[in-house]
């Protein structure tokens, strides 16, 4: 049973306990009694939930944000306070800028580690919407079952074949980005990353940001990494806010 | 709204912070860090309760606000072993069950990690929609669609679409 308006809002009612008696006990009938119409309210609901938790999940990444936006507001009044506590931070400072600058030089291996566990090739979100042109649905399908040179290829000739509008073009230069990190080239993942990133209105923008970070991060460039997480974590509702903090956490 | 409104809720996470925290380690003995962590789960406590009306009108907020905070340290001295006195029970409602039971189930998190996946509009629709709850007329209105009737054709396109690659995710986890 597919979640159209009716069905939608039916199940939203129930949920927030706005039926009517007759409605709601003609619902629970129909959820006795129709085994489609009770998986389809099952996955609702935990969709519904799902969506929540998200929001949640982001809610307490900016918690943290704004915890760190506070000492470091508390440490720039401690150090106009006192020149000492100032040389005490100002050292400290130094001291783990210094470390951490060392652990990043000597712990290249790291880096690598953790792009492997944090990358992961964003899903086929194009052909899922019902728009199977045919060009786009092959490239799709080599590059969902992991054939990445072949759907470089393909996503290289649509591009070039000037058929497609510029926001159709913008999807397909994030998943050609895709491909070639997924082939290890990552320069030129990079290079499309990085226009990708700043262009206004695209659904895939977040990720674009996410996934250039981790490119820089594979490179060895921690500082740009973390850099670009930081931004990534101090965005207000950022799909990846709850990431970033996590990587950055575990790059410290 | 006063719970969608940033601003509101940034000033009142500093508001409430220093005297929190040193509440708690004065009276409590927490460590600095001890007490930022409860802080922090203490905060998201009271916006989950207001946010899923488990909570309507707050005459004390503030009081509210420290019994969730009093709850979660007598949590954390349980799950240290610790016996603290004066850490009575303090009747809030408790979205412990929210956090880890009810929603922290398998399906849950799978919807969670496409949802990572999921770009805008739709993603946005739907935590304007479920999460930030949202009228249809606002949403219309901030995301710029025509009419409320447009919003509820393109939520019921969006949790279609949301469902689809959801069970794909499904399906392929259980192949692997």
């Amino acid at each position: 049973m597919s979640f159209t308006e009716e069905i939608l809002s039916q199940f939203e009612r129930y949920e927030s306990s706005t039926m009517s008696q007759e409605e709601r006990v003609a619902f629970e009938e129909r959820l006795r009694q129709e085994e489609d119409f009770r998986n389809s309210f099952e996955d609702f609901r935990q969709m519904q939930s799902g969506i929540k938790a998200f929001g949640y999940q982001q809610f307490a990444a900016q918690l943290q944000s704004w915890d760190e936006e506070h000492d470091t507001d508390a440490d720039e009044q401690v150090r106009t306070l006192s020149f000492s506590r100032w040389y005490y931070w100002a050292a400290a400072v130094a001291v783990i800028m210094v470390a951490t600058i060392s652990w990043w030089q000597l712990s290249p291996g790291q880096n690598e580690q953790l792009y492997t566990a944090y990358f992961q090739p964003y899903p086929d979100v194009l052909t899922s919407r019902g728009e199977n042109e045919n060009a786009l649905n092959t490239a799709m399908i080599a590059y969902e079952s992991g054939e990445y040179s072949e759907a470089i290829t393909l996503f290289r000739q649509l591009l070039e074949g000037n058929g497609s509008t510029e926001a159709q073009g913008n999807e397909l230069r994030f998943y050609l980005a895709q491909a070639y990190l997924s082939t290890e080239s990552y320069d030129l993942a990079q290079q499309l990353l990085e226009d990708l990133q700043n262009v206004d209105q695209f659904g895939l923008k977040e990720a674009s940001q996410w996934y250039l970070a981790l490119a820089y991060l594979k490179q060895g460039d921690s500082d740009t990494a973390v850099r670009l997480l930081q931004q990534i974590k101090a965005s207000p509702n950022h799909a990846y806010g709850a990431q970033s903090l996590q990587l950055l956490k575990q790059m410290n | 709204m006063l719970i969608n409104d940033e601003e509101f809720l940034r000033w009142l996470y500093g508001e409430w912070r220093n005297d929190f925290r040193s509440w708690c380690e004065k009276k409590y003995q927490l460590t600095a860090s001890e007490s930022s962590e409860i802080y922090q789960d203490a905060f998201l406590q009271l916006f989950m309760n207001v946010r899923e009306r488990k909570v309507s009108e707050l005459e004390h907020p503030r009081t509210y606000f420290f019994g969730i905070g009093k709850n979660l340290i007598r949590q954390h001295y349980k799950r240290s072993g610790k016996q603290m006195e004066d850490l009575d029970n303090v009747e809030i409602p408790d979205n412990a069950d929210y956090l880890t039971n009810r929603l922290q189930t398998e399906q849950r998190e799978e919807v969670i990690k496409v949802l990572n996946y999921f770009g805008d509009p739709c993603r946005k629709l739907l935590l304007m929609f479920y999460y930030e709850q949202y009228s249809h007329e606002v949403i219309a209105e901030r995301m710029g669609y025509k009419n409320d009737q447009v919003v509820k054709k393109k939520k019921s396109l969006c949790m279609s679409e949301l469902r689809k690659l959801w069970k794909d995710y499904r399906l392929k986890n259980t192949q692997q």
